[in-house]
């Protein structure tokens, strides 16, 4: 009750056009809104806009959020729908689809093992990360927005059926196909590396 | 090739991967990893991918400026954006309510005569709206057939009454 910044609080401010709660709701959720957006969409920069319009959607439409959902489900759903509405509109999906991943692969990669790995270890990797975001990427949507859901967010299956308005069956099995394409993503990628 | 036997289920594997099991089946998935190397390969490689999901994100992440990015998001949100939306959204379907905004602007040009207004100096605005308190719900924008006044009509949300406001431009 003391932290003026509970959740509950932190709404009724919003609705009663706080700024500064506003504020405080973009610092919290702006970095893990961003997490989501990239690893639907893949595009670095795209995220940042994406982020922006999920917030100032969110500003306009406080009104709406009722409350019956935690305020992360409400705005991890607007951010899964500009999203999808991202990939929809033309020019962003042949984009997507014509130049994939051709500004993100040149760029630094966490993944990239240490320096006293061989240069074989080490280009094997960096084909390995090349076929699994292609692989992440094939995934379709609504498939790939349980599985970052679940996999980055770690939300449980009723929380993701809340946030995209699906049942649990729908979670679980959407899960288990995108779980099942990655893997045999991985399983190709280490045979073919065996014969 | 992987050893896959006809117990092995990868939904069932995913459920107890994710923690939405019973206790008993996750005991029972328990026992049968001991055994299965199929599925513990599996359980393991979706780990890995998880790990490399997360690992992707966070470099993304750290290429991100949030402060900048948290400054471009309060600025923008501090313009009074429901105010200036709803502006734009009855400019954009103003075509739609033409013939409406022309009954108004009968009855306004008859209200501007009944009460002997001056039509204003031409050579510059008789008033200037530099900024609205309150919600406003529509906004019609009209010209008055013969003097050219231009007359901004508004109605405030959650009040009854009409407000006009004419000027020259
Ligand atoms: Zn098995």
């Amino acid at each position: 009750m003391s932290d003026p910044w509970d959740e509950s609080q932190l709404v009724d401010r919003l609705r009663d056009g706080d700024e500064a709660a506003f504020v405080m709701l973009v610092r919290r959720f702006q970095a893990r809104l961003y997490g989501l957006a990239y690893a639907m969409t893949l595009d670095r920069e795209e995220s940042q806009d994406i982020v922006q319009e999920v917030f100032l959607k969110a500003y306009r439409h406080i009104g709406t959020f009722k409350g019956e959902s935690k305020i992360s489900t409400w705005l991890h759903r607007i951010t899964v729908n500009h999203c999808l509405n991202w990939k929809r509109r033309w020019f962003h999906r042949r984009r997507w689809q014509q130049h994939p991943l051709s500004e993100e692969s040149d760029q630094p990669s966490a993944v990239t093992l240490p320096d006293e790995r061989t240069p074989e270890a080490r280009i094997r990797e960096k084909q390995l990360r090349q076929h699994y975001l292609q692989a992440l990427q094939a995934l379709p949507d609504k498939a790939r927005a349980v599985y970052v859901l679940k996999e980055l967010e770690g939300r449980s299956y009723d929380e993701i059926a809340a946030t995209l308005g699906l049942n649990r069956g729908t979670v679980s099995s959407r899960l288990h196909y995108a779980r099942k394409q990655l893997q045999s993503m991985l399983r190709e990628f280490k045979d073919g590396e065996g014969s | 090739m992987n050893g896959a036997s006809e117990q092995c289920n990868q939904e069932l594997l995913s459920l107890y991967i994710d923690g939405e099991m019973s206790p008993e089946e996750s005991r029972q998935v328990d026992r049968h990893l001991q055994h299965c190397r199929a599925c513990r390969q599996y359980v393991q490689q979706q780990a890995e991918l998880a790990q490399r999901l997360r690992r992707e994100v966070s470099v993304a992440r750290q290429g991100v400026d949030f402060q900048r990015l948290e400054k471009r998001i309060v600025d923008q949100a501090g313009g009074q954006p429901s105010l200036q939306d709803r502006f734009r959204q009855t400019l954009f379907s103003w075509k739609l309510i033409l013939p409406a905004a022309a009954a108004a602007a009968l009855v306004l040009f008859f209200f501007t005569n009944l009460f002997q207004l001056q039509p204003p100096a031409a050579s510059g605005p008789s008033a200037i709206i530099n900024s609205f308190t309150g919600k406003v719900s529509s906004v019609m924008i009209l010209e008055t057939p013969q003097s050219h006044h231009t007359v901004i009509w508004y109605r405030e949300e959650a009040m009854e009454g009409n407000g006009t406001e004419s000027k020259k431009l």
